[in-house]
């Protein structure tokens, strides 16, 4: 079968039209076809981008708004027309006029007749509710007794027909009881000051509850009138009550009681004492409310990636400079929570690139954000850009990326060495560093001096950077700094051989260049270096072995020879005694090395000496 | 690919109350649809400003057409065919200028619970992908979206942009093709193309 139909196939299945026969003999086509392979991975990378479009942001979507719009441009309509002909526009105004009449005298009828109802069956509330704090943590504390929520004795139901079924003596009881109950609970509420508080009232409530269901007079019906009556304070501590009910329909009652300016503060305090579940109805508070600062601070005591979200969907949505310079430091404030968000921010524009950078650097693992970060706006953004962000990015992956792009920019490794390196910490850097140096048109020297330049080291900075190295076991990385010092015979070289002397992995030939280094410039403290150093020459370094012997001798005298060579392989010790011999016969120059070598002659065995012997 | 939606078509008796110009039956039935037809429009122009203005700008349309709406294709699908057309119209005004769609608004920032650099490369796909929707003619990029985003069925697409339903099929088909093409910087390897 040709590729041409199984091609079909392929986007039949993008499509979900493809029976599963055909995806079984596409499958097997697929198995054998690296070209039908390709098309089908490119075909999935395209569903896979279609799923990945953004989902239209409905909570953008004023609804109510919008009707309103589409109301008013559809009576301004309606009214423009009316005037189009004066003849119909006087029988529609006759006819609005009496509909207008019609209206207020059902409107003034319903009233009488709700105000008649109201005095029969609501109960008399009389509240004396303090003004809230600024602060949901700083409400001050309230006597006792300020808020007070009475029911009138005898009072009927809001709804009689819910308390038909209880005896009206025990009726009343309940209600007296619940009321008190109610009063207790409410002035608990506006006591709190901290969220311990305020959870420990909501046991009252659920008591209030109990007896509110026992006297068929739900809960949520009574919340409802007090969010829809006249007194604030009484609406705002319904508001708070759902709060700490913290149910569905609870977050549903407030996201109504939002749109009330004047309950704005007491619903959004709400909100954050719902926690995570309140999240959404802080966005909400966010985007439709008075009370912004509130829903700000609220979302950053939550916490949390969803509370990132929200204060992200705030920045957006915001057109005050100062909400955002607010809403941002929330988002900061988050820490780590707060980085994919940031990092989304950015990538939109919403934030200068500079400041978002700022906030980015606060919170722990913002590195491989910048990172990627880096990656993305590298196409579009500044070379100082690029910059800022390998700054603040985790040195390894900035280095990593750095190599892999060496190849696509000139000046590449200056602009490490003289701008980046400075603000990176940490030896990771320096294998690939060393690994760039072979891509690049520096000589090693001038790396070396650059590296010694941007990473500041001295003496004691190698030393650190080297032990560093040996604790994470990275050998390759110590060494190969070690070896660029050594090899441009830096001032370092010495202190590289003193803080590498006893690396396990330590080439053989670095250790015979170090060996030469401390023969050279030693002292007495490279005694220990230099027999660590002298057990790990191998047989083909001879010479070094007798520099380092001699280096011994020089530095501590002939126990310091002696207790290298007692560990000292025979054969490697009749290597380095050949050798002696060669360089001090026939000459007196060096007597130091002559009595080594007449020294040693004694430590090697019978054998040895024989051999020794034979060969001379 | 987005679920199908339910039918959300009002009564009969709504929709004839609004045609005789009961402003409160057409705020009802402006509620009931506001959400799909908003959507439908974000997702056809890209930004939010837009996509309500042309949602309450549909609306309008609507009412005022409404004595034409027969029943033959649901209320929902109607108000689609509107939006379409209305969106359809936006682009032919803003040909001209600079704006486009990869300039436009980015999407919310979304929950990431992938990586820095999976979120980086979903961006760019999606960057991508918004330039390349732009450059298809319009008939394809309707019939992809309505298909691939707003999950509906080709009898349904046909009713919208009133083709049949083989055509339907056809344009979305070739609309996959384009946009293979035009995504092939961006998913040759990996995520490497550049936005253009």
């Amino acid at each position: 079968m040709s590729c041409r139909k199984f091609r079909n196939a392929l986007e039949l299945r993008s499509d979900d039209r493809l029976s599963l026969e055909g995806g079984f003999e596409l499958d097997q086509h697929l198995a054998d076809c690296e070209a039908c392979r390709r098309h089908a991975s490119s075909l999935e990378s395209l569903d896979a981008a279609l799923d990945a479009l953004p989902e239209p942001p409905l909570h953008r979507l004023d609804m109510e708004r919008s009707v309103r719009l589409i109301r008013g441009e559809l009576e301004a309509r309606r009214e423009t027309a009316l005037e189009t002909g004066r003849s119909r526009r006087f029988r529609l105004k006759l006819a609005g006029a009496v509909a207008a009449a019609a209206a207020v005298l059902v409107a003034l009828l319903s009233i009488f007749s709700s105000r008649s109802q109201d005095s029969e069956q609501q109960p008399m509330v009389h509240v004396e509710v303090p003004v809230e704090s600024d602060s949901i943590d700083q409400q001050p504390a309230r006597p006792p007794g300020e808020l007070v929520l009475q029911v009138t004795e005898g009072a009927s139901t809001p709804d009689p027909s819910e308390a038909d079924s209880l005896d009206p003596e025990r009726r009343d009881a309940v209600r007296a009881e619940t009321a008190q109950l109610l009063s207790t609970a409410f002035a608990g509420i506006n006591k709190s000051s901290t969220r311990a508080e305020l959870e420990a009232s909501a046991l009252d409530f659920e008591q209030a509850t109990l007896h509110l269901r026992r006297a068929d007079w739900p809960v949520l019906r009574l919340v409802d009138r007090l969010l829809e009556g006249t007194d604030t304070a009484l609406a705002c501590s319904a508001a708070r009550y759902l709060g700490l009910r913290g149910d569905m329909i609870s977050r549903s009652k407030l996201e109504l009681a939002l749109s009330r300016p004047e309950l704005a503060r007491a619903t959004t305090l709400a909100f954050h004492d719902l926690g995570l579940k309140g999240i959404e109805g802080l966005g909400l508070a966010l985007s439709v409310s008075t009370e912004r600062e509130t829903a700000i601070d609220a979302l950053g005591r939550i916490a949390g990636p969803e509370a990132a979200l929200a204060l992200a969907s705030g920045v957006t949505d915001t057109e005050d400079q100062g909400e955002r310079e607010l809403l941002l430091d929330a988002l900061v404030g988050l820490g780590a929570d707060a980085l994919p968000q940031l990092f989304t921010l950015g990538l939109d524009g919403e934030v200068e690139v500079g400041q978002l950078l700022v906030y980015m650097s606060r919170a722990e693992g913002a590195g491989d954000w910048l990172l990627a970060g880096l990656e993305t706006y590298e196409r579009s953004q500044s070379r100082e850009l690029r910059l800022r962000c390998a700054a603040v990015a985790a040195p390894a992956r900035t280095v990593h990326w750095l190599e892999q792009n060496i190849h696509s920019r000139e000046h590449r490794l200056e602009e490490i060495t003289h701008e980046l390196l400075p603000r990176i910490s940490g030896p990771a850097v320096v294998t690939s560093l060393l690994r760039l140096s072979e891509d690049s048109r520096l000589s090693s020297r001038d790396l070396q001096s650059m590296v010694v330049e941007a990473l500041e080291l001295d003496e004691q900075r190698f030393s650190e950077v080297a032990t560093d190295l040996l604790e994470q076991a990275d050998l390759t990385q110590a060494t190969a700094l070690a070896e660029l010092m050594v090899s441009t015979g830096s001032a370092l070289a010495l202190p590289a051989a003193r803080a590498l002397h006893d690396s396990p992995a330590l080439p053989s030939s670095l250790a015979s260049d170090l060996v030469g280094m401390i023969a050279d410039h030693g002292d007495t403290t490279d005694v220990e270096p230099l027999l660590a150093l002298f057990e790990r020459l191998g047989e083909e370094d001879r010479m070094f072995a007798a520099s380092c012997l001699l280096a011994l001798q020089q530095l501590a005298g002939e126990p310091a020879v002696e207790r290298a060579l007692a560990g000292a392989h025979e054969r490697h010790l009749m290597n380095i005694l050949s050798l002696l011999r060669r360089r001090t016969a026939g000459s007196r120059t060096n007597p130091s090395l002559y009595k080594i070598a007449r020294e040693l002659r004694p430590l090697l065995s019978d054998r040895a000496q024989h051999s020794w012997r034979t060969s001379s | 690919m987005t679920e199908a939606r339910p039918d959300l078509d009002p009564p009969a008796q709504l929709i004839e109350l609004a045609r005789e110009g009961d402003l409160d039956a057409f705020d009802s039935l402006v509620r009931q649809h506001i959400s799909r037809i908003y959507a439908l429009l974000f997702r056809m122009i890209g930004n939010h400003e837009d996509a309500e203005d042309l949602t309450q700008e549909t609306f309008l349309r609507a009412q005022s057409s409404l004595r034409w709406f027969r029943g033959e294709a649901s209320f929902s699908t109607w108000l689609c065919r509107i939006a379409v057309h209305l969106s359809r119209d936006h682009f032919r005004k803003r040909a001209g200028s600079e704006r486009s769609l990869i300039e436009s608004k980015a999407p919310e920032p979304r929950s990431a619970a992938e990586g820095p650099a999976e979120e980086s490369a979903r961006r760019e796909l999606s960057l991508g992908l918004r330039a390349s929707l732009e450059r298809l003619p319009h008939k394809l990029r309707e019939a992809i979206i309505l298909r691939t985003q707003e999950g509906m069925e080709y009898g349904e697409i046909a009713e919208v942009l009133a083709i049949s339903p083989q055509t339907a099929r056809v344009q979305v088909m070739k609309a996959r093709r384009r946009l293979e093409q035009l995504l092939e910087p961006w998913t040759r390897d990996g995520t490497s193309g550049a936005v253009e």
